[in-house]
C-alpha cells in the first residue's frame, strides 16, 4: 500500500538554456528527488551548480526541458499556465533579490500576493504591517523598498512569501546579505515556519540551516552530488 | 467582484508608480487628440452658424442659371414676385467677390437695399450707409483689422467701370462677435454693389419673405408663373427656387463635415501615435516585463496582469481625452483658436479678429477617448502579454 503523495517530486528533471550563440547549457541534468510534506530541505552546492534552477522548477516559475516536476501530484511541466499560477498561490517564494514594485509602500508590496484573492486595500495594508512586524520590520510599512538596506529587503521578501499563508516556503539564499545576528533571526523564523507544519526548501550556503534539515541535497554541475 | 476590484485598483497604482512613463504617454495622447477635439468643435460651431443663418434668412431664395452655372437674375422679377399672393416682401441682393489691398485679400461684397441694414444699427460700430449715398461701406471686423481700417477711412479705388474710378468711405465696422461669415464681408447699397461689378439691372439673387404658413404655397405659385423663366437675347434663363429646407439639405451631415479634420487628425495620429506606441511598449518594456514577471511569480494569473494594464491604459486614455477637451476649450475660447483657424478656414490668418465659433460635443470627446485607449492599450497589453506568458524565472533574471 502506497503512503501519502509527496509534496514535491522530480523525475530526471532537466533544464537546458540556450546561449546567444545557440549552444545548449545544461543547468540541471536528470535530477530525481522526493520531498514529503512537512520536510525541511536544504539545497547546497557551488555557484552555477543548478540550485536556483531547481528551486525555480519546484516553485513553478520555470518549466523543465526534460523529465518531470510534480507538486502535490500536479505535473508542472504539462500543466496549463493558469494551473501553474494556481500552484504558485499555494507557495511562498523568497527570491535572491527582493524584486519589489518600485515606489509602492513596503506593506503593500508585502501584501501584493493577496490582491488576486480580492483582499481590499485597507486589509492588505494591515496584513502587510503584521507580516513586517513578524520579520522584525515593525513600523517600516510606509517605507519605499528602495529605502531599505539589503538585510531589510531580505526580511521583507520573507514577509511577502508568507502573505498568502503558503503550504510551502521556497527561499533562495535568504541570509546571504545579512550579518550574523540578523541571519540567526531569519534561521529562527524559518524554524517557526517549519514547526507550523509547512514544507521549507532553502537554497543556502549558510551552515546555520544544516541542523534544521530533514533532507540535505547537494548539487554539482546540475546533478545530485553523491 | 471583490477580486476584480482589487486587481483593477492596482491599475491606478501602476499609473502613479511610473510618473515619467505616464506623463510621456499622456503628453503624446494630448498631442494626438487635442487638434481633433478642437477641430471638431470648430466644425460644429461653423455648422451652428450656418444653420442659424438659414433659420433667420429669407423663406425663399430665387437664383438663376445658364449652362448649369449661376447667372444673374433680372430686377424686373422683383415686382412680379411681390405681386404673388402670400408674399410679404421681396428684394434683390448682390453677392460677389473682389480682392483688396496689395496683399489682394479676398472679400465678399454684399449689396442690399439701404433700408435692409438700417435696422441693424446696433451691430455696427459707426453707422449703416445712408439712402441715396454711394460708395459708403460697412466692413467686417476681420477685414477692417487686416486692412487697418477705421470708421471714416477712405478706400482708394478698387474697381473701375464705365464711369471711371471711385474712392469709397468706410462708414461702419461690423461687431467682432457676429457670425463668422461677417468677418470678411463688405456691405454696401445695392446700387453701389451694382457699380462695383458694373452690372446694372441685375442681382445675384432675390430674397423672398412669405406670410406665415405660406412658404410652400408661394413656391408653387411662383413655379407656375411664366415670367419666372425670362428670355433675353441669349435665350431663357433657368430660375431656381430654394427654400430654407433646401438650403439646410445642402449642408453636410453626419461626419462628412469633419472630413478635413479627420484628415488632419490621422496625419497627426500617424506622426505621433507611432512614437507613443514605442514609448508605451518599447521604452517601458524592461520595467513592464519585470513587473509582470514578479506578479506572475507571486501567483497572479495572466488575465489579472492584463486587467491591471488595461485599467492603467484606460485611465491614461481618460485623462488624455479629458485634458485634451479642456485644453481645446481653452484654446478655442481664450485664445480664439490661434494657430488652428487657418487649418480649418482656408485663407484665414493664424490669429483672427472675429470670434471663432465652436461647440465642443460629447461624441468627439468620446471618440478621442476611444482612439486614446486603442493606442495606449495596444502598446501596453502587447508588452504585458509577452512578459506574462514567459516563465517568470526567466523574466526576473
Amino acid at each position: 500500500m502506497s503512503g501519502p503523495a509527496p509534496h514535491f517530486e522530480t523525475r530526471e528533471a532537466c533544464r537546458v538554456f540556450r546561449s546567444a550563440s545557440g549552444a545548449g547549457i545544461r543547468a540541471l541534468d536528470g535530477v530525481s528527488l522526493t520531498i514529503p510534506r512537512g520536510a525541511f530541505v536544504t539545497i547546497t552546492g557551488p555557484s552555477g551548480g543548478g540550485k536556483t534552477t531547481l528551486l525555480a522548477l519546484l516553485a513553478a516559475l520555470d518549466r523543465p526541458t526534460g523529465g518531470s516536476v510534480h507538486f502535490d501530484s500536479i505535473d508542472l511541466a504539462r500543466a496549463s499556465e493558469a494551473a501553474r499560477a494556481r500552484v504558485r498561490r499555494r507557495l511562498g517564494v523568497v527570491f535572491q533579490q527582493f524584486h519589489a514594485l518600485r515606489g509602492l509602500p513596503l506593506r503593500e508590496n508585502v501584501a501584493c500576493p493577496l490582491v488576486p484573492r480580492g483582499v481590499p486595500l485597507r486589509a492588505r495594508r494591515r496584513i502587510g504591517d503584521e507580516l513586517l512586524a513578524r520579520v522584525g520590520l515593525a513600523g517600516r510599512g510606509r517605507a519605499r523598498p528602495e529605502e531599505l538596506s539589503g538585510g531589510e529587503q531580505e526580511r521583507a521578501g520573507i514577509a511577502r512569501a508568507l502573505a498568502g499563508d503558503p503550504e510551502a516556503l521556497l527561499a533562495d539564499e535568504p541570509t546571504s546579505d545579512l550579518d550574523r545576528d540578523s541571519a540567526r533571526g531569519i534561521v529562527a523564523l524559518f524554524r517557526q515556519i517549519h514547526d507550523a507544519g509547512r514544507t521549507v526548501i532553502v537554497v543556502t550556503h549558510d551552515v546555520a540551516f544544516q541542523p534544521l534539515a530533514t533532507i540535505a541535497i547537494a548539487l554539482r554541475a546540475g546533478r545530485l552530488a553523491p | 467582484m471583490g477580486k476584480l476590484a482589487a486587481v483593477a485598483s492596482t491599475g491606478v497604482e501602476a499609473l502613479l508608480l511610473h510618473p515619467l512613463r505616464s506623463a510621456t504617454s499622456l503628453a503624446c495622447l494630448v498631442a494626438v487628440v487635442l487638434p481633433f477635439v478642437a477641430g471638431a468643435g470648430v466644425a460644429r460651431g461653423l455648422l451652428d452658424q450656418v444653420e442659424e443663418s438659414i433659420d433667420f434668412g429669407a423663406d425663399l431664395h430665387v437664383t438663376a442659371s445658364r449652362f448649369g452655372r449661376p447667372a444673374p437674375v433680372p430686377l424686373e422679377l422683383v415686382g412680379t414676385i411681390r405681386a404673388v399672393p402670400g408674399v410679404r416682401d421681396a428684394f434683390p441682393r448682390i453677392v460677389g467677390e473682389v480682392v483688396l489691398g496689395v496683399d489682394r485679400l479676398p472679400c465678399v461684397v454684399v449689396g442690399l437695399p439701404a433700408e435692409r441694414l438700417a435696422s441693424a444699427g446696433e451691430l455696427v460700430e459707426g453707422r449703416p450707409w445712408l439712402p441715396g449715398a454711394s460708395d459708403e461701406l460697412v466692413v467686417g471686423a476681420e477685414l477692417a483689422s487686416r486692412l487697418e481700417l477705421q470708421v471714416g477711412a477712405r478706400l482708394p479705388p478698387f474697381y473701375r467701370n464705365e464711369s471711371g474710378e471711385r474712392v469709397s468711405t468706410v462708414v461702419g465696422i461690423l461687431r467682432a462677435d457676429l457670425p463668422i461669415w461677417a468677418g470678411n464681408v463688405m456691405f454696401c447699397s445695392f446700387e453701389t454693389a451694382g457699380r462695383i461689378f458694373d452690372q446694372a439691372g441685375l442681382a445675384t439673387s432675390l430674397l423672398v419673405t412669405c406670410e406665415p404658413g405660406n412658404r410652400e404655397a408661394v413656391r408653387r405659385r411662383l413655379r407656375s408663373i411664366d415670367e419666372l423663366a425670362p428670355r433675353d437675347d441669349h435665350g431663357p434663363l433657368a430660375v431656381i427656387l430654394r427654400s430654407k429646407d433646401d438650403l439646410a439639405a445642402l449642408l453636410p451631415s453626419s461626419l462628412r463635415h469633419l472630413e478635413g479634420i479627420f484628415t488632419l487628425h490621422f496625419v497627426l495620429a500617424f506622426a505621433v501615435g507611432i512614437p507613443l506606441l514605442m514609448v508605451t511598449s518599447g521604452i517601458g518594456l524592461a520595467e513592464r516585463r519585470r513587473e509582470a514577471a514578479l506578479l506572475k511569480a507571486l501567483g497572479w494569473m495572466t488575465d489579472e496582469v492584463l486587467l491591471r494594464g488595461m485599467v492603467e491604459s484606460a485611465l491614461i486614455a481618460l485623462l488624455g481625452a479629458s485634458l485634451a477637451t479642456v485644453l481645446a476649450g481653452a484654446w478655442l475660447g481664450l485664445l480664439n483658436g490661434a494657430g488652428i483657424v487657418g487649418v480649418f478656414l482656408p485663407g484665414a490668418p493664424p490669429a483672427v479678429a472675429f470670434e471663432l465659433p465652436f461647440r465642443l460635443l460629447p461624441v468627439p470627446a468620446l471618440l478621442a477617448f476611444v482612439i486614446s485607449f486603442a493606442v495606449v492599450a495596444t502598446g501596453t497589453l502587447h508588452a504585458l502579454w509577452r512578459a506574462a506568458t514567459a516563465p517568470p524565472a526567466l523574466a526576473l533574471r
